[in-house]
């Protein structure tokens, strides 16, 4: 609740914005009190500049609604979205700029979550999400691209897989420099709002030019496995043998599947990182379909450039 | 016998364990997002659900939050963010997992929960 004013002069500019609303479409205060959840009493000192303008955004939102005026026209807003984490800020910037209401922004998403909690995070209320397909969501819904937001992974995803590829087909000093300007990109891009929807594309033409320009033929086998491998790190060293075997070779998951006799879902479930290789008879299948001696498949070897 | 929903963005890694689970004479449905899992469980009515934590639209934690079913959960890193979901019909596994072992915990969640 408002603190006690000093003087009527020291009343926020916005009671004036508020007269005007009031004015202008011909309510009573009685009716703008009941619409923002204010008691009459509680607007009419606020008008009169006895207790200070709210600073609730629930209440300056109920407000600015009954009054069909964007909530950003007051100050007390204003100053409510600097403390608001950096992405809600850049959520609301973007539903303001796409002339999108936060409403119109709810009910897009409704019911993949509830109302009450996207209310919740354009108040701050709870943190912004960090799963990338919920970030999408909530993006899509904004017409905005998700890599403004700096809890999208994707763009860590990508870091990662452009580090291991760099360090498996680069020269040490070549790598770490390559990750250098990665990691400058990067930061450059998580801090503007520029549209970066080709990124990962720009980054990737980037990273094959830089790396394959003596051998293009094979940009189509290393941008077939950045399209889909996980995080190196979530690889067994002997699942690790596999795919570079498998890479070297230029195979494909079809012809796999045809030198062992394998499902290709068991494949590609252990080559996506999904279940663990084990010793036995699907090892010792595709070890032999890929020339590789079954029996050191398991053996612990340094695979960081494999 | 029991119902089990598999629910994983990865429809191979989703087939292979529902193939297995199916030759141990279950019923098994399988989802690749979080709102169609929260569909299935309703009209399915599973006894056990096999869940990825990183789903698309609603995660893992999120479903995981809404059911008091028996629950395995199977994640490549994000076993830490699940914990808090820590209770005795709720386990946990990560990625790579191992096949026998999920076979294990579901026969245990069942056993203990059926």
């Amino acid at each position: 609740m408002g603190r006690r004013s000093t003087t009527n002069g020291d009343a926020s500019p916005s009671v004036a914005l508020v007269r005007e609303a009031i004015k202008t479409l011909g309510l009573t205060q009685t009716e703008v009190a009941a619409a923002s959840g204010l008691t009459k009493d509680h607007l009419s000192r606020i008008l009169l500049g006895k207790v200070s303008f709210p600073r609730s955004r629930d209440t300056l939102h109920a407000l600015s609604s009954a009054l069909k005026l964007d909530p950003l026209v007051f100050t007390e807003y204003r100053q409510q979205l600097q403390v608001l984490p950096e992405s809600t800020r850049r959520l609301i910037a973007h539903l303001k700029a796409k002339e999108i209401t936060e409403g119109e922004w709810i009910q897009r998403i409704v019911p993949a979550y509830s109302e009450g909690h996207l209310q919740l995070l354009l108040r701050g209320g709870t943190p912004f999400p960090k799963e990338p397909a919920d970030i999408e969501l909530l993006a899509r819904a904004a017409d905005a691209d998700p890599m403004i937001f700096m809890e999208y992974l994707p763009l860590d995803t990508w870091r990662d897989r452009l580090h291991t590829a760099a360090m498996r087909a680069l020269s040490e000093p070549e790598a770490q420099s390559f990750i250098q300007a990665l990691d400058a990109m990067a930061h450059w891009l998580r801090r503007s709002q520029d549209n970066v929807t080709d990124f990962s594309e720009r980054l990737l033409q980037y990273f094959l030019r830089k790396t394959f320009e003596s051998s293009p033929a094979r940009d189509p086998v290393m941008e077939d496995a950045l399209s889909y491998l996980p995080p190196y790190e979530q690889y067994q060293p002997a699942t690790q043998k596999l795919l570079r075997a498998f890479f070297d070779q230029q195979l494909t998951i079809e012809a796999l599947v045809s030198k062992t006799g394998l499902p290709a879902d068991d494949l590609f479930a252990v080559f996506n990182g999904q279940l663990q290789l084990k010793p036995g008879d699907f090892a010792t299948r595709v070890s032999e379909a890929l020339g590789l001696d079954s029996a050191s498949l398991f053996e612990e070897t340094s695979w960081r450039k494999f | 016998m029991a119902k089990i929903l598999m629910v994983d963005d990865d429809v191979h890694f989703a087939k292979v364990i529902a193939r297995c689970l199916s030759q141990e004479g279950h019923t098994v449905q399988t989802a690749a997002d979080g709102a169609q899992a929260l569909r299935l469980i309703r009209e399915f009515s599973p006894d056990l659900l096999v869940l990825d934590v990183a789903l698309p639209l609603v995660t893992g934690v999120q479903l995981g939050a809404q059911t008091h079913l028996p629950i395995l959960f199977l994640s490549g890193r994000d076993l830490e963010r699940v914990e808090h979901l820590n209770r005795p019909n709720v386990r946990f596994l990560k990625k790579p997992a191992d096949l026998d072992e999920i076979m294990q915990e579901t026969r245990t969640l069942l056993a203990q929960n059926l």
